[in-house]
């Protein structure tokens, strides 16, 4: 079994917003990670998060780590009902889409 | 010093109050005594309006200490609530308009940054969940568009701040709720969008003009860069006024642009050195989110398993 971190989102709010948060949240995964924790993050209680904080938080998450790396030790659980869990995964998922497949964003 | 706040104040005649913005300046520079916004014809005042006039009064507390106050709002009418939410209670210490104070909910939110952000946009967010008591989907398309707005603010305000650090550029936002509709604004001084796409340093954008930025700010993506944006927030707004039957609106520089199921119209505006944004939404709208996420790439499905366990 993984040695295992859980991140309860809910402490910080019932919605995920601010790119300095999700920035904040990414170093701190980092380092769990570098010390061999697999990430969960609880999203009880949360609503939404924007567009920003899934880049800053799972997007750049994604860039760094790579793909394998990526799969292999994050989580997300503890939705509140299934239209939230859908609809944050959407979100999350066009944050790491946008890092994986839109190269053209760092190119003049 | 007078301002004339006309019977009603929308996106559609703010010129009228940007067009006085470099004179009052100039008289606060001067050490101006008096400053009355005079709503005495008034009757109504969007929340974009309110915002600006917030931002007016703060550019002018900057210059000096003069006395700012609105002068006689209508009693027993609508603007005088508005008064309310705009601070007036504070700026007039009026009796009459306190009692109005319980008609709007959401107050003015002035932040300086992430932290400030993350706490009044989740006060926000409450106050529209228990006093406007909108439909989920309302709801979330209004938690996640605050989010992308208060964002973008913050992103482009205080790049111009880094620059001089005596000025930090607020956001401000506030919500309301009519009859019909709910509404969010949000106003901030930074760079404006036009300056953003030139500052990008992308050949592509190289001579856009001020009406072009605006209308690719609502395209999907353009604006994302390495630093942060996703490029997604203008667009993802656009989509939820399209699909609700609602209204975005952008006025940044020289123009403005309108979002609304019929297209996008962009119109020659009074310059504005930032962004103001108004997205409202029909109360018994249904917006469907995740149709405007799209549904491609679900990394996540595989990633449920909790590592087979926790430990």
């Amino acid at each position: 079994m993984k040695k295992t971190e859980i991140i309860q989102l809910s402490k910080f709010g019932n919605s995920m917003g601010t790119r300095e948060f999700g920035r904040e949240l990414r170093e701190k995964s980092l380092e769990l990670i570098k010390n061999g924790a697999g990430i969960i993050f609880d999203f009880s209680s949360i609503n939404i998060i924007s567009s920003a904080f899934a880049d800053e938080l799972f997007g750049k998450l994604f860039l760094e780590l790579g793909e394998e790396a990526f799969k292999n030790n994050i989580r997300i659980n503890k939705f509140d009902n299934e239209e939230t869990r859908n609809l944050i995964i959407l979100i999350i998922n066009k944050a790491v889409d946008f890092r994986k497949n839109s190269p053209s964003i760092n190119k003049p | 010093m007078v301002i004339k706040i006309p019977k009603y104040l929308t996106h559609n005649n703010f010129n009228i109050i940007l067009g006085q913005y470099e004179n009052i300046l100039k008289e606060a520079k001067n050490g101006l005594k008096e400053l009355i916004f005079d709503t005495s014809d008034t009757e109504y005042i969007s929340i974009l309006g309110i915002l600006l006039i917030e931002w007016i009064c703060d550019s002018v507390n900057e210059k000096c200490k003069c006395l700012i106050h609105y002068g006689k709002p209508k009693k027993e009418s609508f603007i005088a609530s508005i008064m309310g939410i705009m601070g007036a209670v504070k700026r007039d210490n009026s009796q009459d308009i306190e009692k109005y104070l319980d008609d709007f909910r959401v107050p003015v939110q002035r932040c300086l940054d992430g932290n400030e952000n993350l706490k009044a946009v989740n006060k926000v967010i409450h106050i529209i969940k228990k006093e406007f008591n909108p439909s989920g989907d309302i709801l979330r398309a209004l938690n996640w568009a605050l989010w992308e707005l208060v964002d973008n603010a913050g992103m482009h305000g205080y790049r111009i701040s880094e620059f001089n650090q005596n000025y930090p550029s607020p956001v401000y936002f506030c919500a309301f709720d009519y009859k019909e509709s709910v509404e969010i604004a949000i106003l901030d001084s930074g760079q404006g969008i036009h300056r953003s796409f030139l500052s990008s340093g992308k050949k592509k954008y190289e001579g856009i003009t001020n009406a072009e930025a605006l209308q690719l700010s609502i395209r999907d993506k353009e604006s994302g860069n390495p630093e942060g944006s996703t490029g997604f927030g203008l667009f993802g707004c656009s989509e939820i006024a399209k699909q609700s039957g609602g209204e975005l609106v952008i006025i940044s520089g020289n123009n403005k642009i309108v979002v609304s199921n019929k297209g996008a119209e962009v119109s020659p505006y009074s310059n504005f050195n930032g962004t103001m944004v108004s997205l409202s939404m029909p109360r018994e709208a249904i917006i469907n989110l995740k149709s405007i996420f799209g549904e491609k790439g679900l990394i996540f499905d595989s990633l449920n398993d909790l590592f087979g366990g926790v430990e």
